[in-house]
């Protein structure tokens, strides 16, 4: 939707609350005591070229500007914005807040029943209560298996997760590594948890969604988080309320933009929380844009469906493309009569009784589609451990195609299944084994037992022995923009930027020049490296020894 | 027959029966028990004659003792199943039989019967009398070293390896992707020779032709001319092989000289078909020992100089 008068009146409702709750804008125009006081609009302005109006009241980015205008002259003065050339689009600069939590949160501590009873369980004392991680059962299919695909990931490094959102606090079980307030409301600033800002606030949600993504594991406290991760948090919100840019503004941060003041991220985190959003027909241009860039970034972004239980394409940035989109389900696989529902809804997750910290790191069980999905969040998260540089695209085909449908499960409802971590994770290591090219040096063959004739003949010996062949599996090529790829990594934990040393359709090939010292990566991806089928997982071993398993030499 | 005073040799010749082609030698020595083969009057005293062997293998045209212990006991007659002229006799020391055997174009197995008598008693022994056809025998070896390198001669398995490392090192060098070089591989294939088939057919006759020789049904004669039309053959398919490496030889010519040289034949001396050792042009016979020219010393192991190198890379 571009614009029109249902929108400004939407907008100016939703002014008129955030004034009555004194936290206006900061940088909206203030009226005037001596005027009759009239409501303003927020807009969002996109403009196709650098373009930025003189009334830009703040610009974190090229291209788009937001602009604040009594209600009154929106309309006309929309119309006039549209005259230009340059102006791509002029859009509600929507109110935003979490989702209404259909129940207020329980803080109970942890039972007396042990989560060591179950085998290899971390420590922690509300482990036991975190039904998501326990394996599906015929009383209980809501549930996610994750302790189970835990155990299987390799764990070769952390994932970094951002939680755009606001209600963070700082709780000794969680560890944020970094943040930022990007809420136009009370910010901007380096201080992002809700005690440095506002005391008064009482909210505590991102901290509880924090908690279920990553809440430190196995140190006897708290909760288990899903992955080991560093945690970003973007205070796009303040105190629960916000407005739509802000959020688009704290996905480019996340994604790695540069942002106004905010010191600018080193590199995109690799999984965006969203469990906020507000009513809108249609994903606002200036937000998609945000999430095109962070998709283009390799960045998967979860959004919570909404607790509003409309049709979820009514609610953004649920309603965005290229989001993983998540409803809730309750224990026993049913749909949650909360969750916003529809076609739009891509995967379910457990939304009721999820088990994690409040602001003041005690354990609590929460409700609503904001925490069912850092769920899968969490669990996209050990799908990323093993496979960084998987795009957000292939990661939402994955764990669509890995979702249960429960018997008791409403197909009409939602659209995806139930969220299945072990089938996920246990697909995702089947696929890599069957993608499992031959590698090895290329002296190494059988055909060329000659190696001595092979030697002798080369005008660089020498490179023989970082020559190395690779056959792969011609069938693994599905479309005509699919290549093998070999990439180099110059860093022990396969971090940072790979570089593509051979892309080609020829299912045998030779990789030459191949370090030691270096790690090797193969991959089915575009041309130019991007778009990876396995997320750059599927290691390549380099050891030269098996060039003397055989030989025919006389 | 150095025992010739003690004994007498028949001559007669007795048809066994009228519809046999197998004829019977039959001697008669001293006793006069005529054709008589059954054993008689046997005493404890007397010891028979006894022989180390029932088998034996000899040599045409040579006289060859077949050891053993007469215990004084002459030839009364000997047998023979087939239509040869073998002779037998007794050792003038006692110590076996004296047996000469005529000259064949083919191995002969013939079974001898020769009936012993002393002191009135008779005695037989059956013996099997395997004659070599000795002055065949390089051709022999020939026939037995065509017929084991026959897959390798109908393949041009030199050829083949020294194609496949052509195209195979341009592949390594980038000058050709997989594809290109599969392509290429499919490109040599010796089936597609114009005497293939005729080669393969001789190949198989030769093979049968031998086993009848063998048996001493088919002479040494035509086993030479079959290898002749082998011989033949043999050059005009390595032609094909030659071809193929010609085609690549942009590739081969860049690592090694050039391999396109000679002709296909068998070698005497390698004792396989061979474009290389039966020429100068890669190297030199040296003390029964082929050393390839300096030039082609990087590809060695690639070039077949003796019998018991296998360049086959499938080979281990």
């Amino acid at each position: 939707m571009l614009f029109n008068r249902h929108s400004f009146a939407l907008v100016a409702l939703s002014l008129t609350f955030v004034a009555s709750a004194d936290e206006a804008p900061r940088k909206l125009p203030q009226n005037s005591p001596a005027e009759p006081k009239e409501e303003s609009v927020s807009l969002v302005v996109r403009y196709g070229t650098d373009q930025v109006s003189a009334q830009s009241v703040e610009s974190p980015r090229q291209r788009v500007e937001v602009v604040s205008i009594p209600e009154s002259d929106a309309e006309a003065y929309a119309a006039f914005l549209k005259q230009n050339p340059g102006v791509l689009s002029v859009e509600p600069n929507y109110p935003v807040s979490n989702p209404r939590m259909p129940s207020p949160p329980i803080t109970i501590a942890p039972g007396v029943t042990s989560a060591q009873s179950i085998t290899n369980a971390p420590n922690d004392p509300a482990f036991i209560d975190q039904y998501a991680w326990q394996p599906p059962t015929q009383q209980y299919p809501g549930v996610h298996d994750i302790l189970e695909a835990a155990k299987k990931s390799p764990q070769k490094r952390k994932v970094r997760i951002g939680v755009t959102d606001s209600g963070f606090h700082q709780v000794s079980d969680l560890v944020f590594t970094g943040g930022y307030n990007f809420s136009t409301i009370d910010g901007p600033g380096l201080d992002f948890y809700t005690p440095q800002i506002d005391p008064s606030c009482t909210d505590s949600h991102g901290t509880a969604v924090a908690g279920i993504i990553a809440a430190t594991t196995n140190n006897f406290e708290g909760v288990a988080g899903i992955v080991d991760a560093e945690l970003y948090a973007a205070r796009v919100m303040s105190c629960g309320t916000g407005l739509l840019n802000d959020l688009a503004t704290g996905i480019y941060w996340l994604s790695g933009q540069p942002t106004g003041s905010a010191p600018t991220m080193s590199s995109p985190v690799d999984i965006i929380n969203v469990s906020m959003g507000a009513p809108a027909p249609s994903c606002p241009s200036y937000l998609q844009d945000a999430i095109d860039y962070a998709t283009s970034k390799g960045v998967l972004i979860v959004a919570a469906a909404g607790n509003e239980s409309l049709d979820v394409n009514n609610y953004t940035p649920a309603n965005c493309d290229k989001v993983i989109t998540v409803g809730s389900v309750g224990r026993n696989g049913t749909t949650s009569n909360f969750s916003n529902y529809g076609d739009g809804i891509d995967v379910a997750a457990l939304g009721e009784l999820v088990r994690t910290l409040n602001g003041d790191g005690e354990e609590s069980y929460w409700f609503g589609t904001s925490f069912a999905a850092p769920n899968v969040a969490g669990v996209a998260g050990i799908l990323k451990q093993q496979a960084p540089g998987l795009s957000s695209e292939q990661t939402v085909v994955r764990i669509k195609e890995s979702v249960r449908y429960p018997e008791i499960f409403d197909t009409g409802t939602f659209r995806g299944g139930i969220l299945d971590a072990n089938n996920l994770v246990t697909r995702f290591q089947a696929e890599l084994e069957e993608a499992h090219p031959e590698f090895k040096p290329a002296l190494a063959a059988q055909e060329r037992c000659h190696r001595t004739a092979y030697q002798n003949t080369s005008p660089a010996p020498s490179e023989l022995t970082g020559l190395f062949e690779l056959e792969a599996d011609a069938n693994l090529l599905e479309t005509a923009d699919d290549y093998f790829a070999v990439f180099e990594y110059t860093d022990s934990h396969m971090l940072g930027d790979a570089k593509l040393m051979t892309a080609t359709r020829e299912s045998t090939f030779l990789v030459r020049q191949l370090n030691a010292d270096n790690h090797y990566v193969f991959d089915i991806c575009n041309q130019d490296g991007s778009a990876c089928k396995y997320g750059q997982s599927i290691a390549l071993q380099t050891d030269v020894k098996s060039v003397a398993s055989s030989n025919c030499e006389m | 027959m150095e025992k010739a005073s003690t004994k007498r040799i028949c001559s007669t010749l007795q048809f066994l029966s009228a519809g046999s082609l197998a004829l019977l030698l039959i001697g008669c020595g001293g006793g006069g028990s005529g054709g008589d083969t059954s054993i008689t009057g046997e005493k404890q005293s007397i010891q028979p004659p006894t022989l180390e062997n029932t088998y034996y293998t000899v040599d045409e045209g040579v006289q060859t003792r077949l050891v053993g212990n007469l215990h004084g006991a002459e030839i009364e007659s000997y047998a023979l199943k087939e239509d040869i002229d073998l002779h037998v006799s007794a050792s003038p020391d006692d110590t076996g039989l004296i047996l000469k055997a005529p000259f064949v174009n083919a191995p002969r197995l013939v079974n001898l019967l020769v009936t012993f008598n002393t002191d009135g008693a008779t005695y037989e022994r059956s013996l099997a009398i395997q004659i070599r056809n000795t002055s065949a025998r390089e051709l022999e070896e020939k026939t037995r070293l065509i017929m084991n390198d026959a897959s390798s001669l109908l393949s041009l398995g030199q050829d083949l390896t020294l194609y496949h490392f052509s195209v195979d090192t341009a592949y390594l060098y980038g000058l050709i992707p997989h594809s290109e070089k599969l392509r290429l591989l499919n490109e040599f294939s010796p089936e597609n020779s114009p005497v293939y088939s005729q080669l393969q057919t001789q190949l198989d006759e030769l093979s049968t032709a031998f086993s009848e020789y063998e048996k001493g049904v088919v002479a040494d004669s035509e086993l030479e001319q079959q290898i002749d039309v082998i011989d033949a053959l043999a050059e005009e398919h390595g032609e094909y092989g030659v071809q193929q490496l010609i085609d690549v030889s942009d590739f081969s010519e860049a690592v090694v000289p050039a391999l396109t040289l000679g002709t296909l034949k068998f070698s005497e001396d390698a004792g396989f078909f061979s474009r290389f050792v039966g020429t100068n042009d890669y190297g030199s016979w040296q003390d029964g020992k082929f050393s390839l020219n300096e030039s082609y010393a990087p590809i060695a192991s690639l070039i077949r100089t003796n019998l018991s190198q296998d360049i086959r890379c499938d080979a281990f």
